[in-house]
């Protein structure tokens, strides 16, 4: 019976010091917004990324540090996609110029393409392809398949490599060449990294400027 | 038995005129085609339309070449859980008086590998193929800079 009374005594003493616990990581923890529309994720706390060593189209290092000082927005393509990457990257085009001055001169935002297909996409290549939409976007690739994968990995883009007909998965990539006939499948979320280069919102498709406007100005007001 | 010739005569060139009117390419409206400009460097452009179905037979398009273009195929931009994939087609069939529409983010034509320079206001001659008509329907896209 004392055995009992003890055991219930510290099963209650352990849940009050979760609940403590837990009320103590509520109030210094601020819920981010509710999202006035599904599919659109913001972090409630915004998740660093891990160190990465990219290219970028003008073929300097793109690293953490160029994604530092302003906000950026990023979305995972490939130059090969007929579709749906113009349609985001046109659309990206609008939300960038639709953007409110700077009051300190530089823009506080960057729009950066990253390609999910670096053996077909060489730095050349994605300077012509962002600077049509906008001579001020960021183009990245990478020398190899696996630092783009495990970059994407950390934001969040999982993509694969198939056989354009049969869908049929091609696992190993070292086969591939930039003539072979491939697709890449991808996820198409708009991601928006912080000022501190930390991974603060996930945007679903269907992309429209408006949603992209409303989740930047919730984040602004939320920091 | 001339009549009689004669009435069979009639009969026959009333059943063509049927056959023809049923598996005629004016049964198809081809509206508002387009294809995208794309940076200079693109070997992949996508096309855009709406494929009227004005006839009272249903049809199914098989097949879309131009002289422009090396390569055309039909595709579907799939969106699932935020995964976009992309659905080949080889036959789509359009019902009776129905319109399949080509826009972005969904069907499109994926043309490939250009012979020529595709600048906006280009034009680019599509033939479009149908299983049941007996001659293609042609339609002049108009090539869009869009960009914002």
């Amino acid at each position: 019976m004392m055995l009992t009374n003890l055991k219930h005594k510290k099963i209650i003493l352990g849940v009050a010091v979760i609940l403590i616990g837990l009320a103590i990581w509520w109030a210094s923890n601020p819920k981010p917004p509710v999202m006035p529309f599904p599919g659109v994720t913001l972090l409630p706390k915004p998740l660093s990324l891990s160190k990465f060593e990219l290219i970028d189209h003008r073929g300097n290092t793109f690293n953490n540090d160029n994604l530092k000082g302003k906000w950026s927005i990023m979305f995972f393509g490939y130059t090969h996609c007929p579709d749906i990457c113009p349609t985001t990257l046109a659309m990206l085009n609008k939300f960038y110029k639709g953007l409110p001055p700077s009051s300190h001169g530089a823009p506080e935002e960057q729009i950066v393409f990253v390609s999910a297909d670096p053996i077909r996409d060489t730095p050349e290549r994605m300077a012509d392809h962002v600077t049509y939409y906008n001579d001020k976007f960021i183009g990245v690739t990478a020398n190899d398949v696996a630092t783009i994968k495990s970059f994407g990995e950390e934001v969040g883009v999982i993509f694969d490599y198939e056989v354009p007909d049969t869908h049929e998965l091609i696992a190993d990539t070292s086969t591939l060449t930039a003539d072979s006939n491939y697709q890449v499948e991808h996820n198409a979320s708009i991601f928006i990294i912080d000022p501190r280069g930390r991974l603060a919102a996930d945007i679903l498709p269907p992309h429209t400027v408006d949603r992209i406007n409303k989740t930047y100005k919730l984040l602004r007001e939320y920091y | 038995m001339s009549t009689f010739i004669r009435h069979i005569s009639l009969l026959a060139l009333l059943f063509t005129v049927t056959l023809q009117s049923a598996h005629a390419s004016a049964d198809i409206v081809i509206d508002d085609p387009w294809v995208r400009e794309g940076p200079p460097s693109a070997t992949v452009l996508a096309g855009y339309m709406r494929i009227k179905n004005t006839s009272s037979n249903n049809h199914t398009l098989t097949k879309v070449s131009s002289p422009e273009f090396e390569t055309i195929e039909m595709h579907e931009s799939i969106e699932k859980d935020g995964f976009m994939r992309m659905q080949k087609h080889t036959k789509i069939p359009i019902a009776a008086r129905d319109t399949l529409v080509f826009a972005p983010s969904g069907f499109h034509l994926m043309l490939m590998d250009p012979k020529v320079s595709i600048k906006a206001g280009a034009k680019v001659t599509l033939i479009f193929t149908f299983q049941d008509i007996d001659s293609p329907v042609i339609a002049h896209a108009i090539v869009k800079r869009v960009i914002d």
